[in-house]
């Protein structure tokens, strides 16, 4: 090997790639761009979405509140801002009329909600059937109607307890037991669950987006530009070339999974969790994204084993394109493929186990959630590794074996690799 | 007698160039051509040959300057102007996916033939550019010199008075060049009046009726072979090219 | 416009599209295959989660001095329902649950480990639960649940037996209350029955209004950008655009053949796509989201398709821009993310809750068509918004058309240089071109501003930072483009006359504003809370000073920086004097955002250009601006809005001559 070459022409196609505006975009620019700015677009979404819901005025109309039940009024008063107008209760005649003339009111939006309360003679005194009648096809009436409920059901608990009280039932036989739980996972460690369960899924998506663009550059795009003649006139092997520039893509590919796992954990930080900390329903358990340190060798680890692998499959199928476009089209499915399992791994219950962690790619999911929590399973990383390796010296492979046909090579080969296939291995693979 | 059919003054382009700052691509330029010529401009590669004949071709601008076309203005009137135009350069590629024959029709309809007599035209023109077997072949298939002749097809397949050929024969073997001149010069027999640029003094000495020469966006001189002979006392136009370019001459 | 030149030149389009296999497989293939197989794959992964959770055995423990004798008694009563209840609700009320099934999840019981948090750390226990004794008097034992929210198994874990031990909480009182001599089933206390008045197409269509933007947007960019990139960066690339344009066809013939093949791909596209998704769902292969009816009636369908016409116009319009503004194929692809996901989040907008169409997003082309779809579908015709938001976006896209005319003007084509006289020389030449962008970001700014600090903030603080953001504007642009102070803001003295003029305007156009807002309201009735809330806004409860400090000084001199001076000196290089005062103007007003106060601040911003025109000073337009403020407001004071005595024609008619005196009087002396 040639390692002066091949240095040299890493390097040159490096330079290239730093000035050429498509490559800087989708290797550098989005990993590191586009997730904070999504999860700002969501954050501001979220919070803009909540303050409204809660600025809503409800205008809700209550028809023949029992006097046992006034404390409900309080209870509204507490939901938020609500302006309740009362009624009494409609006569048996006028009911219907009324519900009708409620139903309009809640349809022309002059009104949010109503609760109508009609005395039944079932159970204690102040027992009424409640019809709450709300517009599911405005936000507002939805508003009104959750807080309604809400304060409905409260007010049912606390009437509950007051005939309880009554019943001579108090304190602890009245209360029976209370329920607490108590989480032991502290917030890093939620955190860390969280992290686990997003980071790798982005974080291959990225790997495979840094490789396309170099991936397709550096082969088809080299003949559209007529390059690649120049290139291959060089006082070198045709091998170092490639060696050359298939370092360049996986580099690239690697780099765009470690800037995007970098900007992952910054806009975790900077914009989940004061989000969760302001959705947070006060169980206390704040989260705190911090990644492990032990995880950091592996999220290198893995980026490296991906970008390599992914590059060089991307860089076999684009060998047979003759122009970017052409490029693109004979790589995007196989960018498809890496996406789709980890569509399909997006499942916490899912356990790394030793078949799994024989699946490429998919095995480097799984371990990275793992290591994102905390984990080192030594077993499956050995065999992660070792399957991805496998791939990628299969990969290799065939990628020598295509560039020794000289058609493909000069890029007068007409068709994709699967054709390739089809033509010239089945003779050797019968032989063997 | 002929009629003047293009008419040219004090037609400027100016551009603006990063690295150069105000470029005067164009200055000044007057000339006429009338039918059944072949008018020649003669210049160095950017000496605003092809800046000329675009906006003759109203694909550009003028900055100053009028020129017109049968009598239409290229500012006022481009439609009616590109109506009477047909523009070929070797810039001017084709629809690689459509057909010569599905070509034809486009660019006859596109530039507004009569719609009964689209039909019998496009097959008129394959007819005559010799384009029968392959016409309902892709062009993409075609080899270089069948898409010159379907490029010729469809710059003249709307019948237009002026044709402008801007530095046609760039990338062509000679045979194939020597097939379009042969090509331009039936159409000069045919009435057709024809803009055409080039570098190469002798295809301008072969075809040109009228040579104007221009350098740094200004003409130099314009004048039919002999006159420029006469004028300049030398004998071959690359002589008289450089007389006229570098003002002193060079030994013959 | 030809027909016969626009029909010939889409059949060209669409004829080479169906000649390109990949480009067909890409565009249509693939879409259709990836979109119900992403959501496939979702949702059988969600199955087979609730499946993986349920089919597995919980191991727990029980610490080993339980506190309460019953606490064995209730822990085995929640077991043996555990599961029960699923994941519905915490109120553990599920009548459906049989008893005698048995528990519906599987729960083993472990020995008590000595160290807890490992034993849960690495699985060997998923729950704890450990019985707390009577701490206070009066009070109850406690079952405390330990375990790791960060582990699935446990997790899960805790919360079923949490729900099962809820619910038997809940039973065991009902029981107690029964022994006691409470007659009634609790159950039956306040029965609640939800009355729901939208039918469920309304109901259903709230649902599908909030995403059917985003969907077909999402679908046209996606059909369309594959066209688009090949209709004018792919000719380009290929020198068939040369070809093209030497042709007789006119400009805007082209660009209109172009969109049409854009808009007839995306829609083929849109439709193959959606009824795809229909097929699968009807075939029970993908879910249907739940409340969903995708029943439409005719009319209201026709109807959403006239109303979303335009925006697909402006989309393959602004397609076609990006691709007319890239010189090559690539390069169009990289611009198009952008496009599409500002396209998206403004589609997105009809998902935020209780956005009306009268208000202020009338004004935002594509969102307002998606916020008046939605209230559509809900039942709500809104007629004369919906004919403003069909005519808003509609205008956009004939500019944006228009802008793609003339990305066609062939300097920029041929010499394949961006930069022409204004970008080399940079500064003030290329301040015109550049201004109205300028002020477009600078107006999404302060919507986006203005839409998230609506209520609960000072006006003081509301006014200050609004007009911060535009003063800081006015600096960038001027430092940035250098451009001479002097001029910019027309900062020379006024003649005398023109303080007369002032002072006799600023009444006046007051009047002629409160016409307008009259006017306006016919077609939009402005609500009372508004007019409440504007009170407030303008800081009805502050001292006088404070009042015309913040609302009348301040403005007077931060907005006239940035409107009547850089806005107005930057539009005017490029304007004739008629439109140039009613785009200055109109513009200051759609920067009020409020819906009503656009018509009248219009109005107030075409009266100040047309001072600064006429006086070439900006100062008495800063004088008029902050005495119109100022009587705005000491007259709502007074009187809360003169809207009790209404002003009539004559008041009017007298206003409309003494503005045309003040301008009279405000003319520049003619210099010799």
């Amino acid at each position: 090997m040639d390692w002066t070459a091949i240095r040299l022409l890493y390097l040159s196609e490096l330079r290239a790639a730093l000035r050429e505006r498509s490559v800087l975009i989708n290797g550098i620019l989005i990993p590191l761009l586009m997730y904070p700015l999504m999860m700002w677009v969501m954050f501001s979404a979220i919070l803009f979405v909540t303050a409204r819901t809660e600025s809503f005025a409800s205008r809700v109309e209550i028809a023949g509140l029992p006097a046992e039940h006034r404390g409900l009024l309080e209870r509204l008063e507490e939901e938020g801002r609500i302006e309740v107008t009362e009624v009494d209760v409609p006569s048996a005649r006028t009911a219907a009329a009324y519900r009708t003339g409620i139903e309009e009111r809640l349809l022309a939006d002059e009104l949010d909600a109503a609760l109508i309360f009609e005395a039944t003679p079932d159970g204690p005194q102040g027992n009424a059937a409640v019809a709450l009648m709300s517009n599911g096809s405005s936000d507002q009436s939805q508003t009104a109607r959750g807080r309604l409920e809400r304060a409905l059901s409260a007010e049912r608990s606390d009437w509950l307890d007051r005939i309880a009280g009554q019943h001579g039932l108090e304190g602890a036989e009245w209360r029976v037991f209370e329920v607490e739980s108590n989480n032991l996972a502290t917030g890093v460690e939620m955190g860390q669950f969280l992290m686990g369960m997003m980071i790798p899924l982005f974080f291959v998506i990225m790997i495979a987006n840094g490789c396309l663009y170099p991936a397709i550059d550096s082969t088809a795009g080299e003949r559209e530009r007529n390059t690649w003649e120049t290139t291959s006139t060089l006082a070198t092997r045709r091998i170092h070339i490639v060696a050359a520039k298939y370092l360049y893509v996986a580099t690239m590919g690697t780099v765009a999974g470690a800037l995007n796992a970098a900007a992952m954990v910054v806009s975790f930080r900077s914009f989940l969790g004061p989000l969760l900390a302001r959705l947070g329903n006060g169980d206390g358990s704040g989260f705190a994204f911090e990644l492990p340190l032990r995880s950091l060798p592996v999220l290198l680890l893995t980026a490296v084993l991906l970008g390599a692998l992914i590059g060089a499959a991307m860089m076999i199928l684009a060998a047979f394109a003759r122009t970017f476009k052409e490029g693109q089209s004979m790589v995007t499915p196989l960018y498809l493929l890496v996406i789709f399992p980890v569509v399909v791994l997006n499942d916490p219950s899912l356990e790394f186990t030793p078949p799994l962690a024989a699946i490429p790619v998919v095995n480097v999911v799984l371990l990275l959630r793992q290591a994102i929590a905390g984990n080192l399973l030594w077993l499956q990383l050995g065999i992660t590794l070792l399957s991805n390796a496998a791939a990628i010296v299969g990969c290799l492979w065939l990628a020598s074996r295509v560039l020794r046909v000289e058609e493909v090579a000069t890029g007068s080969f007409e068709g994709n690799l699967f054709q390739f296939l089809r033509q010239r291995l089945k003779p050797v693979g019968g032989k063997a | 007698m002929s009629t003047i059919q293009v008419e040219v003054q004090g037609l400027s382009k100016n551009f603006f160039d990063q690295a150069r700052g105000e470029v005067n691509a164009v200055s000044e330029v007057d000339f006429v051509c009338r039918s059944g010529e072949i008018f020649g401009l003669l210049g160095a590669n950017g000496a605003g040959k092809t800046t000329t004949l675009r906006m003759i071709s109203t694909v550009l601008q003028p900055s100053d300057g009028t020129a017109r076309v049968l009598g239409h203005d290229v500012v006022r009137e481009p439609v009616e102007v590109r109506r009477n135009l047909g523009f070929y350069s070797a810039s001017t590629a084709l629809y690689p996916r459509l057909t010569a024959r599905e070509t034809l029709t486009l660019f006859a309809r596109v530039n507004k033939y009569p719609a009964e007599s689209t039909k019998d035209r496009v097959e008129e023109m394959i007819e005559r550019f010799g384009l029968s077997e392959y016409a309902g072949a892709r062009i993409e298939k075609l080899s270089t010199g069948m898409k010159q002749k379907v490029s010729i097809a469809r710059t003249v397949v709307h019948d237009p008075p002026v044709l402008i050929f801007d530095e046609p024969t760039v990338g062509l073997d000679v045979l194939n060049a020597l097939d379009l001149q042969k090509g331009i010069q039936e159409l000069r027999d045919e009435g057709k009046t024809i803009l055409f640029s080039t570098h190469i003094m002798s295809e301008a000495e072969r075809l040109c009726d009228r040579i104007a020469i221009i350098d740094k966006g200004r003409i130099r001189a314009c004048d039919g072979l002999e006159g420029l002979r006469a004028a300049t006392s030398h004998h071959y136009l690359e002589d008289i090219f450089v007389h006229y370019v570098t003002g002193n001459d060079t030994p013959a | 416009m030809n027909p016969r030149t626009v029909s010939a030149l889409v059949t060209n389009d669409l004829r080479q599209l169906a000649r390109n296999p990949r480009l067909l497989v890409f565009a249509v293939a693939l879409p259709l295959v990836m979109w119900p197989l992403m959501w496939y794959l979702t949702s059988l992964t969600t199955e087979r989660r609730q499946e993986r959770l349920e089919s597995r055995t919980y191991l727990y423990a029980v610490a080993e001095n339980p506190a309460s004798a019953d606490g064995a008694t209730w822990l085995d009563r929640a077991l043996a329902r555990v599961g029960d209840d699923g994941r519905n609700g915490d109120d553990g009320r599920n009548g459906d649950a049989d008893p005698e099934a048995g528990p519906a999840v599987l729960f083993e019981r472990v020995a008590p480990p000595d160290d807890l948090p490992a034993a849960l750390d690495d699985g060997r226990l998923h729950v704890h639960l450990a019985w707390e004794p009577v701490t206070e008097d009066g009070g109850a034992p406690r079952a405390v649940l330990t375990y790791r929210a960060d582990l699935d198994a446990s997790g899960t874990a805790e919360g079923y037996l949490r729900r099962a031990l809820r619910s038997t909480r809940v039973e065991v009182r009902e029981q107690r209350l029964a022994a006691a001599g409470f007659e009634a089933d609790p159950a039956d206390l306040l029965p609640v029955e939800r009355i729901e008045t939208a039918s469920e197409e309304q109901t259903s269509g709230l649902l599908l209004g909030r995403i059917l933007t985003a969907i077909i947007v999402l679908m046209m960019l996606t059909g369309g950008s594959i066209v688009a990139t090949d209709a004018l960066a792919g000719e380009k690339e290929r020198g068939t655009l040369e070809t093209l344009l030497t042709t007789a066809a006119r400009r805007i013939e082209i660009v209109t053949a172009k969109n049409l093949s854009i808009l007839s791909v995306a829609l083929i596209t849109s439709i193959l796509n959606i009824a795809n998704i229909v097929l699968w769902m009807q075939l029970d292969v993908i879910p249907a989201p739940e409340g969903l009816k995708l029943v439409i009636p005719v009319g209201t369908g026709l109807l959403l398709l006239f109303l979303y016409a335009p925006a697909a116009v402006l989309l393959s319009s602004a397609l076609l821009l990006v691709s007319g503004r890239s010189k090559t194929y690539k390069e169009a692809q990289l611009l198009f993310a952008p496009v599409m996901l500002g396209a998206l989040a403004i589609a997105a907008i009809p998902v935020l809750p209780g956005i009306a169409l009268r208000s202020a997003i009338v004004v935002v082309p594509i969102a307002n068509l998606g916020v008046a779809a939605r209230e559509i579908l809900t039942g709500t015709y809104d007629w004369p918004l919906l004919a403003a938001a069909w005519t808003v976006t509609a205008g956009a896209a004939a500019l944006l058309a228009r802008a793609s005319v003339r990305t066609l003007s062939a300097e920029k084509l041929i010499t394949a240089s961006d930069t022409d006289a204004a970008d080399l020389a940079g500064g003030p030449a290329l301040f015109p071109r550049r201004v109205a962008g300028w002020f477009a970001v600078l107006w999404a700014l302060l919507l986006v501003w203005q839409l998230n600090s609506g209520g609960g903030i000072d006006g003081r603080l509301l006014i200050t930072i609004n007009l911060s953001i535009l003063g800081a504007a006015a600096w960038l642009m001027i430092a940035r483009y250098r451009l001479p102070l002097r001029e910019t803001l027309s900062l020379k003295p006024p003649p005398a006359a023109a303080w007369l003029g002032v002072l006799i305007a600023a009444p006046a156009g007051l009047v002629l504003a409160n016409g307008v807002v009259r006017l306006a309201s016919l077609a939009m009735p402005i609500p009372e809370e508004w007019l409440e809330a504007m009170a407030d806004a303008f800081g009805a409860d502050l001292p006088l000073w404070q009042m015309l400090f913040f609302f009348a000084v301040l403005p007077g001199i931060f907005e006239e920086i940035a409107f009547r001076g850089v806005l107005l000196h930057g539009l005017r290089a490029r304007l004739n004097p008629v439109p140039l005062v009613l785009i200055a103007g109109i513009a200051f007003g759609f920067f009020h955002v409020d819906l009503f106060r656009i018509p009248p601040t219009s109005l107030l911003g075409v009266f100040l250009v047309i001072a600064v025109l006429r006086t070439g000073s900006i100062y008495p337009a800063m004088a008029w601006h902050a005495l119109h403020n100022a009587l705005a407001l000491s007259g709502a004071r007074i009187e809360q809005i003169g809207l009790t005595e209404e002003p009539t024609w004559w008041h009017y008619a007298l206003a409309l001559a003494a503005i045309l005196l003040a301008f009279r009087l405000m003319s520049r002396p003619k210099v010799s």
